[in-house]
């Protein structure tokens, strides 16, 4: 039986409404204030929230924001349902995050159909699983931290797609840094795998650009790393909510490797030019030898030698050379950005953003065509 | 609201050249029209005030339970259907005309119905209601055409009309 809440100051239409809610099969709660209705459906997790725009508290518009930003209300339908009927209204209340405006005054019938129908087409658009994306490196320092934050937000760009990105560097990792989130408790010793999204949704930081964030523990010392279980748990839970989970890694796998090669879709391996080709080779060799049929792995060449000068010190002088040691094509080549800050958002125009893009397009054509 | 009252709420938006204040009016058994146009009265009570700035239609910026509109203030009153319906069975009509209208600001756009024929040399919109009443109508913000307000009636403010154009 689907559940809904109806957030409405106006407590006769209240009534009204989930009078109307519960024939058509539905179990109802109600709120009639914004901030109740954000604690109830934090609480109850309703298959669909109605919900009215003027209440005197805070406003639909800010209700249904603060459900999009929250995990465990992000994926729940929303209907609004209003006396402000403009375009510019419907406009606003999507934008919003709303997935449908309903205006008032409205026919009892209409209002079930209409609700009907974006649970129906709620149901025909069945979450897969997310397109996990795990960032490899061989070595430290060759910017994966920098590659990964900014696909993620790429990513985040999509319209209407939820991407969450994950810090498995458990010892100093930087996404949280790099995107300016600081975690105050970290899933490592707050999150037990038991409760699932209910547990996590209060440890993932949400980034202005919409982009959710599991950061690496603020200090490492004394931590006790977590069971291979639990991270294998830990990515599941997000794989199950998100569409796009990107994971930045450190260089030393260990036992982390097959865990993360089970579970994702696509592996991207950050080389520097400095790379030795042989180590690379092997390292695919071992990585293709453990990893299930389906996974896809695609080189990214952080920089070329800038000149020959500089390419008489490194082996890796060309995209070609790389593509034809590896057998391989290379998925992109990042240009060199100065500064900390992630170019997705800083330096939107930069060539390293539009190499990230094309890469973030890449990977959505990938995970279309996985699905 | 606690306050129990018979009659008639119309919800309905009340433009002005810098706000949309969206807001209920008890009217009695009379359309929103009537108090409107009501001469005795220059103030009117509207209850669930919610305010936009005309500049962001779209987003509430304030609340409040209780406020008191000033009618010549108004530009126009975007109302619904029902309402719409209520105002046109009390004017005397036979004859729908294209309506464009200016206004400071503001730009309308509609049907409106007046007698069967209407004399451009000796018609005179200060002879109508102080609330002139267009039907499909839709008004676009001058200063942001792609914003338009749009109801089954709008009530343009005779007195705030720069221009009043009619069209058979």
């Amino acid at each position: 039986m689907p559940k809904a809440l109806i957030i409405d100051d106006e407590a006769a239409l209240t009534t009204l409404i989930g009078r109307l809610l519960e024939s058509a099969g539905f179990t109802v709660e109600a709120a009639t204030s914004g901030m109740e209705g954000l604690q109830k459906a934090a609480t109850t997790r309703p298959d669909l929230i109605v919900l009215d725009i003027m209440m005197p508290d805070i406003d639909g518009y800010e209700v249904c924001r603060r459900l999009r930003t929250d995990p465990r209300t992000a994926r729940t339908a929303i209907a609004v349902l209003t006396a402000r009927t403009q375009q510019i209204d419907k406009q606003v209340a999507l934008r919003a995050g709303a997935d449908t405006h309903l205006v008032k005054p409205f026919s009892g019938k209409a209002l079930v159909q209409a609700v009907q129908d974006l649970l129906t087409a709620r149901a025909s658009q069945a979450h897969p699983l997310g397109y996990q994306v795990a960032a490899l490196r061989l070595k430290q320092g060759v910017g994966t931290t920098t590659l990964v934050a900014n696909l993620a937000l790429a990513l985040a760009e999509e319209k209407g797609q939820l991407t969450a990105v994950v810090d498995l560097v458990l010892s100093g990792g930087q996404v949280g840094n790099m995107l300016g989130l600081q975690a105050e408790r970290s899933w490592v010793e707050s999150w037990h795998g038991d409760r699932g999204m209910d547990e996590l949704a209060p440890l993932l930081l949400r980034h202005s650009s919409g982009l959710f964030t599991l950061p690496a523990p603020v200090s490492p010392l004394g931590m006790v790393p977590p069971e291979m279980w639990r991270v294998a748990r830990l990515l599941q839970v997000i794989r199950g909510w998100s569409d796009y989970v990107v994971i930045d890694t450190p260089a030393e796998l260990s036992n982390l490797a097959p865990v993360l090669l089970e579970s994702s879709s696509l592996v991207l391996l950050l080389l520097s030019p400095d790379e030795s080709l042989r180590a690379v080779q092997a390292a695919l060799a071992a990585i293709k030898k453990s990893a299930a049929e389906t996974l896809q792995i695609m080189p990214v060449l952080n920089g070329l030698p800038a000149d020959q000068e500089a390419s008489r010190r490194t082996e890796i002088q060309s995209r070609e050379q790389v593509e034809q040691a590896l057998g391989m094509p290379v998925a992109a080549v990042l240009p060199w950005s100065p500064g900390r800050q992630p170019v997705i958002m800083s330096q939107p125009q930069s060539p390293l953003a539009a190499a990230i893009r094309t890469l973030a397009q890449q990977v959505v054509g990938l995970a279309a065509g996985s699905a | 609201m606690s306050n129990v009252q018979f009659g008639r709420i119309a919800q309905a938006d009340f433009i002005t050249t810098t706000h949309r204040i969206s807001g209920q009016v008890h009217t009695g058994p009379k359309p929103l029209s009537d108090l409107l146009n009501d001469r005795s009265l220059s103030y009117m009570m509207a209850v669930n005030v919610y305010i936009s700035r005309l500049l962001e239609p779209g987003e509430i910026i304030a609340h409040a339970p209780v406020a008191y509109l000033s009618k010549e203030n108004l530009s126009f009153v975007v109302v619904q259907a029902r309402e719409a319906r209520q105002a046109e069975r009390t004017r005397f009509s036979t004859q729908e005309y294209r309506a464009l209208i200016t206004l400071p600001a503001f730009e309308i756009t509609g049907k409106f119905l007046g007698p069967l024929r209407i004399d451009m040399q000796v018609f005179s919109p200060a002879s109508l209601d102080p609330f002139v009443i267009v039907t499909e109508a839709t008004a676009q913000i001058a200063a942001l055409p792609e914003v338009t307000f749009r109801g089954e009636a709008i009530l343009v403010n005779g007195a705030r009309l720069e221009s009043f154009g009619l069209s058979e």
